[in-house]
């Protein structure tokens, strides 16, 4: 579905239509689910729930394409995210962004990830492992379709900045794929 | 495979672009390079569907049913309380507005009505005095403002202190009238019988009605005397109810 399309079914969401709504949210959903699936692992489902609901909440006063309505929702995922990072931050996790070092954590070694049959669960995970302005930045370019400068509004950043992380993300990955990664 | 030079940015910027936006790769830039075809793979299968879970999406239906359900005005055009509120005040002041409107209009007639004569002046008898055919020969400018007042006064009020409908020369049969004029007559010899006089306007309305101020009495006696209200003798001028200050500069 191509932006036009997908804006045309805001659109009829918007004034009520039940079927518009059910064409966006299994559209986006998706996308959510893999964005919040980098953000905080395991909890995605119950984060993108809470996601929705407020884009219920907020879509009549929503105006814009398909892509600003991407952008605006992975707004609300992410802070929904970092909410709920802030909330369970009084208990120790090893998978959250607030744990992340700035270098990636490298627990295969150097022999390479095998990309037969990569499964998109494994694909999130990597880029997951990416330190987070990286992986948030990439995920949003690649998993929700945004272009840069709406990516950097999402992330509150300058479109230069976000380009970079990502190109510095992208060689990172494949530094990780090919097992030649510094440690 | 060693790591690119850093002075070299790998992968180049068009390139990384491509991969991010998820845009095909030439060949021969994947063919060249394999780390930008495995990075391709990786991009593609994290773009792939995850499934989420069925209850969640029929959640969210729900909600949004609940959601544009609960308010179905507001969810047809966007349409809040206030906007609805915004619309009452709207509807009460276009009214406000209207009868604002028609009282001016009111008032502006009135206004007109007073300054061309044909409201009731003091001392007015109440019936309407004859209007001379001649008045179709006088100047565009006061006859047209005449007749303002007359079809405002002719649908707001009926006889007896309604001036005349306009008439026009070839639908007039017998002596036109002047409206007001038996009246003023009537008002003036009144007025001569206990030692006064009628206010100015008015006297120079039965001036130039008469021809001179010397045959005002004898005018307004005859006028006075006809059951009819006709003039008593056609005038050499027309005796249209002029403006004062009209009459005057002639």
């Amino acid at each position: 579905m191509d932006d036009g399309e997908l804006g045309d079914a805001v659109d009829r969401a918007r004034s009520g239509d039940r079927t518009a709504f059910g064409i966006v949210y299994r559209e986006v959903h998706p996308m959510l689910l893999g964005y919040l699936r980098g953000l905080i692992g395991d909890e995605a489902d119950d984060i993108a729930s809470e996601t929705w609901h407020d884009v219920v909440r907020d879509l009549r006063g929503f105006r814009g394409d398909g892509q600003a309505f991407r952008g605006w929702a992975a707004t609300i995922a992410r802070h929904r995210a970092l909410d709920h990072l802030r909330r369970i931050s009084v208990r120790p996790r090893t998978t959250s962004l607030d744990d992340r070092t700035d270098e990636p954590a490298t627990s295969q070694g150097s022999e390479g990830v095998a990309l037969e049959n990569l499964s998109t669960e494994r694909a999130l995970s990597l880029i997951a492992e990416l330190p987070q302005d990286q992986a948030e930045a990439v995920l949003l370019r690649v998993v929700l379709g945004l272009n840069g400068p709406m990516a950097a509004d999402v992330l509150g950043k300058r479109p230069g900045a976000v380009r970079t992380a990502c190109h510095r993300g992208l060689k990172r990955l494949s530094e990780r794929l090919s097992g030649s990664e510094e440690k | 495979m060693k790591d690119s030079p850093e002075d070299e940015p790998w992968p180049a910027p068009d390139l990384a672009e491509r991969l991010l936006d998820g845009k095909e790769i030439a060949q021969e830039s994947a063919g060249s390079d394999p780390r930008i075809a495995d990075l391709a793979r990786l991009l593609t299968a994290a773009d792939g569907t995850l499934a989420g879970r069925a209850d969640d999406e029929r959640a969210a239906l729900q909600a949004f049913a609940r959601e544009f359900t609960q308010a179905p005005a507001q969810a047809r055009g966007g349409v809040s309380g206030r906007s609805v509120r915004r619309s009452v005040r709207g509807s009460r002041g276009a009214k406000a507005m209207i009868g604002g409107a028609a009282a001016l209009f009111a008032l502006g007639g009135v206004a007109i009505a007073a300054q061309t004569g044909a409201l009731p002046r003091p001392f007015h008898s109440g019936t309407s005095a004859p209007v001379t055919g001649k008045a179709t020969t006088a100047p565009a400018t006061p006859s047209n403002r005449q007749s303002i007042p007359k079809a405002t006064g002719a649908t707001r009020r009926p006889a007896p202190f309604s001036p005349p409908p306009v008439t026009h020369p070839q639908h007039t049969t017998g002596a036109p009238e002047v409206p007001g004029l038996k009246g003023l007559c009537e008002s003036h010899l009144k007025a001569a019988q206990r030692g006064r006089s009628l206010d100015s306007p008015s006297l120079s309305r039965l001036e130039e009605a008469a021809g001179s101020a010397a045959g005002v009495d004898a005018y307004c006696s005859a006028l006075t005397s006809q059951p009819g209200g006709h003039t008593p003798s056609p005038a050499s001028h027309p005796t249209h109810p002029t403006h004062p200050a009209t009459a005057r500069r002639k």
